[in-house]
């Protein structure tokens, strides 16, 4: 006998965010865009700010974290706490719906790209989220 | 500011941040994504490019509006065009032109000299070289040495462009905005072989102008620039494949060469090289083009007009449009002349560039208003009259309110007045406002506690010395006749104020001598100061009071005490001085005296 899952009002979560997917995917029956709903919104949100650069956007300059123009600059503590400074700061600034708990970040691929690794919770929700961004260097 | 929502969308905003804010507004009551408020979502950024399309689409949209329209257009290229439409032809750079004789001294003994079209002559204005060319040939016939009178020569750089026509290019573009566009001349040969050249005329209206007319016609281009453009055979001959279109035309400098006085020739001249040349007119009318405000304001007033002078207000706007230096200019039928000139249309007009108009000047004018006007009425140009105004000012000031010295109050008074001058005056048909004057200087200077101000008339008078002078010089507004006190009362002479005074003179040997009215008409000469007169002449002339006419009779004047004219004081009826007519009221500068005392308070 197969056990069935019967969804209830207690466990199934509100959608409270839902954003669509940046390539614009469609679902394969229906034909509508493909959306990602809270944490994942939420995650792909923090991942285009975190790959934005300032004066990138037309009218709003001041939106973007300026990550990529670390990725020419020596690995170096320094250098560390630069990048967690700016996801603090990118966050702070931009995404109200995520609470920063840690940034983490470690040169990869023998320092030619950086890995950020960026551990949150959404407001409202304890759950912790983790979100790795890899930055790399394209020439 | 109202809220946008499904049933209300503003649409009227035209900034970036306005418009994405009403479409995060307008999408906040959908729930299918609802990420649109925060900066990273892909729906914002899907708003971005919504708003920029649409910000975008809204300023060209805004541009394209404002071009439309003759009053707000902005680009030179948008005015030109809505100038074309009403056929109204904005004014070229103009070439200044100085009037010169020309005198050679050959080593040969020709019948006359002939200086060439186009001889140049050079002169200097400030750290800058300009070059002078003739328009046309001129002869020099021999009389002692071979001079040519009042040569007019024009400023700027010759230019030659020609172009290859064919059946379906009739219209060429002249590569400088600089052209003067008075100076072009368009020939046109058959063809690549053809050696002789057609002048071909300028058309400015289709009045006479027929399909075999070799005419061409100027028009507005892009940027500023100008176009020739031919016939089509219906009106104007058009041009045919392989005909070759010669335009040649004068590049100006505009005002800069104003005012050059000294002119050498750059090389022989008619074949010789000892020329000397004396300025008799220096160079004056050179213009820039036509600013943007100015087309606005000529172009529809010159499409009402339609070439041709019929009001008073025609002929004002056609000569304003074609002379730059006319700053300003009445007009009036003979029949409001003193003494009526029947069937004549009088103009007076005020240049920048001259006090009086000369002859050459008034004859440009008239030869081409006279075509314009009606067949029965003779234009002829006027000199204006100035009447000027005496001012003298006393006035006190708080020492404790500033650290300025009454030097320095003294200078911001007649700073006030020479600005008075140049908003309210020096033009035809305005009233000097004594009242006006008054709150101009005590506005002037906030530590000005009072003062006072006294003004009278100016009119000059020429005489030639140790001839006998009759003239009628006339105010043109009521003298107040007061009741001057005789030689027997001559104690009292500081409180007289009398209609008539002058500046100083010598007559009949007397120096110290002026002008003076009796009260009762008569003008005498006299000599006076504050406690004493002694007349010298009682019946010198008359003054007639409602007139304001002054009749100077048969004086023989020996010396003037300063300068070479004669000012004559004249008293106003009204406080207020009104310009009639032919009269511009100014006040100069040299006829300013300011006092100022400090006190403290």
């Amino acid at each position: 006998m197969s056990k069935t899952t019967i969804k209830t009002e207690r466990n199934i979560r509100p959608v409270i965010y839902r954003d669509f997917f940046t390539d614009f995917s469609m679902h394969a029956a229906t034909g509508e865009l493909n959306s990602k709903t809270n944490e994942e919104a939420v995650k792909q949100s923090i991942r285009n700010l975190l790959l934005t650069d300032r004066y990138e956007r037309p009218f709003q300059p001041y939106i973007g974290s300026g990550l990529k123009g670390m990725l020419f600059e020596q690995y170096t503590p320094a250098t560390e706490l630069m990048i967690t400074n700016s996801v603090t700061e990118v966050l702070a600034n931009h995404e109200p719906r995520a609470s920063l708990i840690n940034v983490v970040s470690s040169p990869a691929q023998g320092g030619t790209s950086v890995t950020v690794t960026v551990v949150f919770s959404i407001i409202n929700n304890p759950d912790p989220v983790q979100l790795s961004v890899i930055l790399e260097r394209m020439r | 500011m109202p809220t946008a929502s499904n049933s209300e969308f503003i649409v009227a905003n035209l900034e970036f941040d306005t418009i994405k804010s009403n479409l995060k507004t307008y999408l906040s009551s959908q729930s299918l994504f609802t990420d649109a408020n925060f900066d990273g979502s892909n729906m914002n950024v899907l708003l971005d490019v919504l708003s920029y399309n649409t910000y975008y689409n809204a300023m060209y949209l805004n541009h394209v509006a404002s071009e439309m329209f003759l009053d707000s257009a902005q680009q030179r290229d948008s005015v030109y065009a809505h100038a074309k439409q009403m056929n109204y032809l904005p004014t070229s750079y103009t070439s200044s032109v100085a009037y010169v004789d020309v005198t050679i001294t050959p080593d040969d003994s020709p019948h006359s000299v002939i200086i060439p079209r186009l001889t140049e002559f050079t002169t200097t204005v400030g750290d800058n070289t300009y070059i002078f060319s003739t328009n046309t040939s001129v002869t020099a016939y021999s009389n002692a040495s071979y001079v040519s009178s009042n040569v007019a020569i024009y400023e700027g750089t010759n230019i030659i462009e020609y172009y290859n026509a064919n059946s379906t290019a009739n219209t060429f573009y002249i590569h400088n905005f600089d052209v003067d566009t008075d100076s072009i001349t368009v020939q046109i040969r058959t063809s690549n072989t053809d050696s002789t050249n057609s002048e071909w005329t300028r058309a400015n209206t289709l009045f006479d102008v027929g399909s075999t007319s070799n005419v061409y016609f100027l028009q507005p281009g892009a940027n500023g620039s100008y176009e020739i453009v031919f016939g089509n055979d219906t009106f104007g001959r058009k041009l045919t494949d392989g005909n070759i279109v010669e335009a040649s035309y004068r590049v100006s400098n505009g005002i800069d060469p104003n005012g050059a006085n000294t002119f050498s020739s750059s090389g022989s001249v008619g074949g010789y090289s000892n020329v000397s040349i004396s300025t008799n007119i220096r160079a004056a009318g050179g213009t820039v083009y036509q600013g943007l405000d100015d087309i606005k304001f000529a172009a529809p007033r010159a499409l009402s007009v339609q070439e041709r002078a019929v009001t008073s207000n025609d002929y004002k706007t056609l000569v304003e449009n074609e002379f730059q230096d006319i700053t300003d200019m009445i007009v009036y039928g003979g029949e409001e002349a003193d003494p009526p000139r029947f069937g004549k249309v009088l103009m007076v007009a005020k240049s920048s560039q001259y006090d009086i108009i000369p002859s050459f000047r008034k004859q440009q004018i008239i030869d081409f208003i006279n075509p314009k006007s009606p067949m029965t009425v003779e234009p002829e140009m006027v000199d204006p009259t100035f009447l000027r105004i005496k001012v003298e000012c006393d006035a006190t000031y708080n020492m404790n309110d500033t650290t300025s010295s009454a030097g320095d109050v003294r200078s911001t008074i007649e700073g006030a007045i020479t600005t008075f001058n140049a908003t309210n005056l020096g033009k035809f048909n305005k009233t000097f406002r004594h009242s006006k004057l008054v709150e101009k200087i005590n506005e002037s200077d906030l530590t000005i506690l009072g003062h006072s101000i006294k003004t009278q008339m100016i009119k000059v008078a020429s005489p030639i010395m140790n001839e006998a002078y009759t003239d009628v010089i006339s105010f043109n507004q009521s003298l107040q006749a007061d009741n001057p006190v005789d030689q027997a009362q001559g104690s009292y002479v500081n409180q007289s104020t009398p209609a008539i005074e002058s500046e100083l003179f010598t007559y009949d040997s007397t120096s110290g001598a002026s002008f003076r009215d009796d009260g009762k008409g008569a003008l005498q000469i006299v000599v006076a100061n504050t406690s004493a007169i002694q007349i010298l002449d009682a019946d010198a002339g008359s003054v007639d009071y409602a007139t304001g006419n002054v009749s100077i009779t048969a004086v023989t004047i020996n010396a003037i005490a300063t300068g070479t004219s004669i000012k004559l004081y004249g008293q106003s009826n009204t406080i207020d001085v009104v310009g009639k007519l032919k009269d511009i009221i100014e006040i100069q500068p040299e006829d300013v005296t300011v006092i100022v005392t400090g006190t403290r308070e």
